[in-house]
């Protein structure tokens, strides 16, 4: 209740806009092959709904949640490498603050050379999304704990080991967790871009197949489900979050 | 107990030190406040103390020897760091854990004294639940967990109001004679300082000048208000200040 009010304004704006975009093309002042109704788009996802979710809307779900997988395990073994050791420190930090310069979606085709239209193509560019963000947020987590509170567990006798464990680690969750948040996101976007690359399903590949034969219900179907996709994996995160952090001021 | 010979420190090699060959000693469950302005080093001497970091020369022994301190003594740092992901019980068991003693046997012990710092009913909340005494109540049991005799306290009723902070004063000293433990309190509050204190140190210049407190125990809050209680803070202000005048 409190929501509504507080975005009753977004909400309408938005509604208008949904009834202006229906008249306009009603009224043929926009071709619907360009741009269909609202409600094209709704019939469209009724039109194409067996394809649409029981064969493209399973597969990039997949290839984002194995993407992510990988990349919240591989970036929680780096982030903690690099925090035990300079030398891992050193070697991977730089390369991170290259990452962040370089425009990764022009990596992505190389995934395409290497693995053609398998799903590791489409899993590695969720990985190549995914991964960085993730990495450098679990990092800034780990480094966050206070000097003041490392003096106090070194006062109680504590190893580095226990000061990881029982503060360092617990520090880090919130800037995780705000590292998953974006990645939900991104990896939907990376799941995208590699079944553009070459796949044979996906709401990706449905898109732009829609596309190629000027289907354009199809293909605006298929990009309300995946930024759908993309808000209910926030969402689930976002509650996990509230849950896991509900005690923390 | 506690033995420092001729301690001398500095943060960087070019600065003033920020102690100049201090000694200092602390008996047995005595109740020794250091007063000092703020930035005169009081909390540094707790560090040092403690076994974070080492003075340049001079020489400290707890309980005879001379070496690492760390585990060994209790620290209350200024702000009262409860980690606010951990209800107030498993707060107070930290250090229990940390040095993995017997934890049925110190969570019996946690329950009791929780009870007696009037803090059962908030056992099982989370420290942001917490008001501000209460907190200071929780973070002082933490510091008894660690099982030291002596304990060290940086200005523990520094964020009190005036109110609370009486309370809190009362119930430190009836805890400390309970107890039988060491206390080594910083404050910069001087009236505090003779109220609860054996001994007095007053920190200036990187020197430490003592002051003994004669008062009989158990002491009442009104002392403040008698003749005598009134020349101890005005020698003590002029200690504070003296050089500052010159
Ligand atoms: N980690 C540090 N590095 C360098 N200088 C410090 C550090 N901590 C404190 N100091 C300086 O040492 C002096 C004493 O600080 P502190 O012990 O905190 O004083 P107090 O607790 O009496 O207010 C201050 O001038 C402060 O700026
Ligand atoms: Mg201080």
């Amino acid at each position: 209740m409190k929501n509504l009010k507080k975005y009753y304004q977004s909400i309408l704006f938005f509604l208008l806009v949904l009834i202006i975009w229906e008249i306009a093309v009603r009224q043929d002042w926009v071709p619907f092959f360009i741009l269909p109704a609202p409600s094209m788009i709704i019939a469209g996802l009724w039109k194409y709904k067996e394809q649409l979710f029981t064969i493209h809307l399973g597969t990039t779900l997949y290839e984002v949640l194995v993407g992510l997988f990988f990349s919240v395990v591989a970036a929680i073994l780096l982030a903690v490498g690099m925090f035990f050791s300079k030398t891992i420190q050193r070697i991977f930090y730089p390369i991170l603050i290259v990452s962040q310069t370089i425009p990764l979606i022009a990596i992505a085709p190389v995934f395409a050379l290497w693995f053609g239209y398998s799903l590791w193509t489409k899993i590695a560019a969720v990985i190549l999304f995914s991964f960085f963000p993730l990495l450098v947020n679990l990092y800034d987590g780990l480094k966050m704990t206070k000097d003041d509170l490392m003096d106090l567990l070194k006062t109680m006798g504590a190893n580095r080991w226990q000061i990881f464990r029982k503060v360092q680690v617990p520090m880090a969750i919130p800037s995780f967790f705000s590292g998953l948040k974006v990645v939900a996101v991104y990896s939907i976007t990376g799941a995208t871009i590699g079944e553009w690359l070459g796949a044979e399903s996906g709401l990706g590949y449905f898109g732009r197949r829609m596309a190629s034969t000027l289907r354009s219900d199809g293909v605006f179907a298929s990009v309300l489900l995946l930024s759908l996709l993309g808000l209910i994996l926030f969402i689930i995160i976002g509650w996990f979050e509230k849950l896991t952090l509900k005690n923390r001021r | 107990m506690l033995v420092i010979d001729r301690l001398t420190f500095r943060y960087t090699e070019s600065e003033h030190p920020i102690f100049k060959n201090i000694s200092l000693s602390l008996r047995k469950g005595e109740f020794v406040s250091l007063i000092g302005s703020s930035g005169s080093g009081k909390s540094t001497l707790l560090k040092i103390i403690a076994g974070l970091m080492e003075g340049e020369d001079g020489h400290i022994y707890y309980e005879g020897y001379e070496g690492n301190r760390l585990g060994k003594i209790g620290y209350m740092p200024q702000k009262d760091q409860l980690l606010p992901w951990r209800k107030i019980i498993e707060n107070v068991l930290l250090p229990v854990e940390i040095r993995s003693s017997n934890k049925e046997v110190e969570k019996e012990k946690a329950t009791a004294l929780l009870k007696e710092f009037g803090l059962s009913e908030v056992a099982n909340e989370y420290p942001s639940r917490l008001s501000g005494g209460m907190r200071q109540r929780a973070a002082f049991l933490r510091t008894i967990m660690t099982g030291s005799d002596l304990l060290l306290l940086d200005e523990p009723f520094g964020a009190l109001d005036a109110m609370r902070k009486q309370d809190m004063q009362r119930w430190l000293l009836s805890v400390w004679e309970r107890l039988g433990k060491t206390i080594f309190f910083i404050t910069h509050d001087i009236e505090e300082a003779i109220l609860l204190s054996d001994r007095v140190l007053v920190l200036r210049d990187g020197e430490i000048e003592e002051v003994s407190i004669p008062f009989s125990r158990p002491r009442v809050p009104d002392m403040i208000f008698g003749h005598e209680f009134i020349e101890y803070r005005r020698l003590l202000s002029e200690k504070i200040r003296e050089k500052n005048h010159l």
